[in-house]
């Protein structure tokens, strides 16, 4: 193992209300992956701001290449080689790639930006990685995967010493994930160290080397990746044993078919059948561009359907508008809960209640009271912890957020639920309770779809697996053939 | 610091107009505020604020719209000519351009909505085409003849009350209802505060796009009729800076330039602040051009202000 580059030495930084860190000190070496792992709100984030600049720590010290920094400003950070890339991406997609790479940085002869050595300098990175990317290409024709290397070819180019990965595989597929784990080996054996911060243990147990677990702002542990395993990190990172990964459920479905999609297609699906079932938890696999978010969209009524039939409990149904699928009692919480699930600057309340807000109305005018009562409820059975329903929705954490939408749609009396990624980005001990929250929804006899880009997690909850690749519907896996490379398999297009 | 942080951000706009009227009294000494001066200013901002409880609802739901200057002038042109060259009956004209104000606000929208521009292109287009006609008719003349029958909206009083000033607060009372208490209001700020949110929760959003801009139309027109009677003529050049005030006011007033939020008590206080402005710099003296500067500051001012605590909120989450 390499030397240590970088040391926090009992860093600490408060917040109004809140202690965000208290005494964290370990360190960082050479060419080193560390994994840095807790639930949201452990106080990741705020440190890795400490370390690109962002945030001013209030107690401790950084040491870097053996200076000893109380604070670093976003410049010393930058020209100390240190960069970060978020989940969301810093770049822009109307420029060519080659530019996003060296934005801000353009070589230049004179005034006149060089684009032949621009040009040669994007490719040689690519070409070092082993991708196919064309630097002259428009970045927002590359898929979320490439835009990531594209991310981290930025960073390289700056002469990144430390790189920071921030939930880096969240928008990306197993496959995309593959290539990204490639990329990040090359660049550990230029002698570039990584902290990954991420929340699925498994690509954790691949990529990295040592993991450091943050717990409430506090270190609590560091191990060696290959003297732990999954359950020891679990419980290191929420400070209790939970029973198992995936919570114990015994499948409720029943014969009685609620949904039957005939030859559907529309949105890039096609030649879509498959039968939904009371009380039924069935999970649709698929790589990214599977068409699977754009078949919930058909199914929701919010894309047109082409051909084929949709029937609703021995009813054809031919909605047209997300309204009318409503009022079957169909529902969706989309993929991206931050655009187009929740109105982030409104309350807990108005969100809960937005869908159904008809029924507490008496000649037009809500009847706040009745709705505040509602709410209230759905609060508590949910365990939704927050002190006030006033609260705005952006200041909820990812699990209470997917909660708020589940409530709305428990509130239009919804019995079939369309749940694409329903824990993407959301921490350990969340993760465990959606879980729990789609089985009781099935258990009363509620009918879900559940979309997930990880295999594991279907295998975990579905009591049957769809696989779809490319706009198709591969097939269809009982709960007792359920295996990640079969359903790989079947997603990359073998049937 | 943190609650006066707060206190400050959120009566920003009636702490602006408790300064400005501060100012305008130091500066004018006793001349300012006095009774007779602040019913001047309040009958000048009447049917502005008519005008800005329609434009209110567009802003709501993320729309914005610079052709309500346009309409309220055609309004009052189109009523003039029909009673005077057409010999209809003036209630009956009145009728009839109070619809065509509306209908033309909704086409504004079956416009933005049908072929996917934003409102903000749309009724600049509208804006010049609409003033176009009004120039064209009127013949680019102010127009005079009215019967004196209809002077009441505009000039009548109960008991010393400005009746325009009481169709104010009464509309002002009903659009602040329908904000908070209807399940209208929730969904015109869930349309503005995120389309595709609104959407996917079952909202039709084309008919509430329809009917704020039908509310907006008639708003308009109604404020355009009253200002006719108050003239007392029908002129195309009524609605001059209308549109930029409303959207000033409404800005100052707190309501977002981006959609989803906003107080009708807000947009209130937003419209005294035009008026207070206006009425102060006469009295001190200022002509019509550096005013239009000034108020274009103020437009500048209040849109940095809102894009700011915007992105305040969003880094604090």
């Amino acid at each position: 193992m390499g030397k240590s580059i970088l040391e926090f030495k009992g860093i600490g930084k408060r917040f109004p209300g809140v202690q965000a860190l208290d005494q964290v000190s370990f360190s960082l070496n050479e060419g080193e992956v560390l994994a840095l792992i807790g639930e949201n709100g452990a106080g990741k984030s705020t440190l890795m701001k400490c370390l690109t600049g962002a945030n001013r720590p209030d107690d401790g010290s950084i040491i870097l290449f053996g200076k000893e920094y109380t604070y670093l400003t976003p410049k010393e950070a930058k020209e100390l080689g240190i960069s970060i890339v978020y989940q969301e991406f810093n770049l822009i997609p109307d420029l060519p790639v080659v530019e996003n790479i060296f934005i801000g940085n353009l070589p230049c002869n004179g005034f006149i930006v060089d684009d032949k050595e621009m040009l040669k300098r994007a490719q040689a990175v690519f070409d070092d990685f082993n991708v196919k990317i064309d630097p002259r290409a428009k970045l927002s024709t590359l898929s979320p995967a490439m835009m990531q290397i594209v991310e981290i070819a930025k960073a390289i180019s700056l002469n990144c010493r430390i790189l920071i990965l921030d939930e880096p595989t969240a928008p990306l597929t197993e496959s995309e994930t593959e290539i990204l784990f490639t990329i990040i080996n090359k660049a550990k054996q230029r002698g570039v160290s990584v902290i990954y911060i991420s929340h699925r243990m498994e690509e954790i147990f691949r990529i990295c080397d040592r993991a450091v677990i943050l717990r409430d702002g506090q270190y609590i542990a560091e191990r060696n990746m290959k003297d732990t395993n999954r359950a020891e990190l679990i419980k290191l990172m929420i400070g209790r044993e939970i029973d198992s990964y995936y919570p114990e459920h015994v499948s409720v479905a029943q014969e009685e078919v609620v949904m039957e999609v005939k030859h559907l297609w529309g949105n890039g699906c096609r030649d879509i059948s498959f039968c939904l079932h009371k009380g039924e938890i069935l999970g649709i696999a698929g790589l990214v561009g599977a068409g699977r978010t754009e078949l919930l969209s058909v199914l929701f009524c919010d894309a047109p359907k082409e051909r084929g039939e949709m029937i609703l409990r021995g009813n054809v149904f031919r909605g047209k508008k997300p309204w009318d699928a409503i009022k079957k009692g169909i529902s969706l919480l989309p993929e991206d809960r931050k655009v187009r699930g929740l109105l982030l600057d409104k309350s807990i309340l108005i969100n809960m209640t937005l869908a159904a807000i008809k029924k507490y109305c008496h000649m037009g005018v809500i009847d706040e009271k009745t709705e505040r009562e509602t709410a209230q409820s759905y609060c508590s059975t949910f365990g939704i912890k927050s002190a006030s329903l006033q609260k705005e929705a952006k200041y909820l954490s990812g699990g209470n957020q997917q909660k708020v939408i589940i409530a709305k749609w428990l509130d239009t009396d919804s019995d079939i639920f369309l749940f694409d990624e329903p824990t993407r980005g959301i921490d350990v001990g969340a993760k465990h309770e959606i879980y729990e929250l789609i089985h009781s929804l099935a258990d009363e006899g509620k009918s879900l779809i559940v979309v997930s880009s990880e295999f594991e997690e279907l295998i975990g909850i579905a009591d049957r697996i769809l696989v779809m690749s490319e706009g198709e519907m591969m097939g269809s896996v009982e709960k007792t053939d359920f295996n990640k490379e079969l359903l790989l398999d079947m997603a990359s297009g073998k049937r | 610091m943190k609650t006066m942080d707060r206190f400050i951000s959120k009566y920003s706009a009636q702490i602006i107009l408790v300064l400005l009227i501060v100012f305008f009294s130091l500066e004018c000494r006793g001349r300012f505020f006095t009774a007779d001066n602040m019913i001047t200013i309040v009958r000048q901002v009447t049917t502005m604020g008519i005008a800005a409880l329609g434009v209110s609802f567009l802003m709501i739901t993320g729309n914005l719209d610079f052709s309500v200057g346009a309409i309220y002038a055609l309004v009052g042109v189109m009523t003039t000519l029909l009673y005077t060259a057409g010999g209809m009956n003036i209630y009956l004209a009145m009728l009839i351009s109070f619809v065509c104000g509306t209908l033309l606000s909704c086409f504004t929208c079956f416009v933005s909505i049908t072929f996917k521009i934003p409102r903000l292109v749309t009724s600049l287009a509208m804006n010049m085409a609409m003033g176009g006609i009004a120039y064209l008719i009127s013949g680019s003349k102010t127009l005079y003849g009215l019967p004196e029958t209809i002077k009441w909206l505009g000039q009548g009083y109960i008991w010393k009350i400005p009746i325009s000033m009481i169709f104010l607060v009464i509309l002002a009372l009903i659009v602040s209802f329908i904000l908070k208490k209807t399940f209208f209001g929730r969904y015109m700020f869930a349309v503005g505060g995120n389309p595709d949110v609104a959407r996917l929760s079952g909202i039709n959003v084309n008919k509430v796009n329809y009917i704020a801009s039908m509310i907006c139309g008639a708003l308009v027109s109604l404020s355009g009729l009253i200002s006719m009677s108050r003239t007392f003529c029908g002129s195309p050049s009524a609605g001059g800076s209308l549109s930029a005030d409303v959207i000033s006011a409404a800005v100052l007033g707190g309501v977002s330039i981006m959609g989803g939020t906003g107080k009708t008590s807000g947009l209130m206080t937003g419209v005294l602040i035009m008026g207070v402005l206006s009425v102060g710099l006469n009295m001190m003296g200022m002509l019509t051009n550096p005013q239009q500067i000034f108020k274009g500051i103020m437009l500048l001012l209040a849109i940095i202000l809102d894009s700011r605590s915007k992105r305040l909120a969003a880094s604090a989450s």
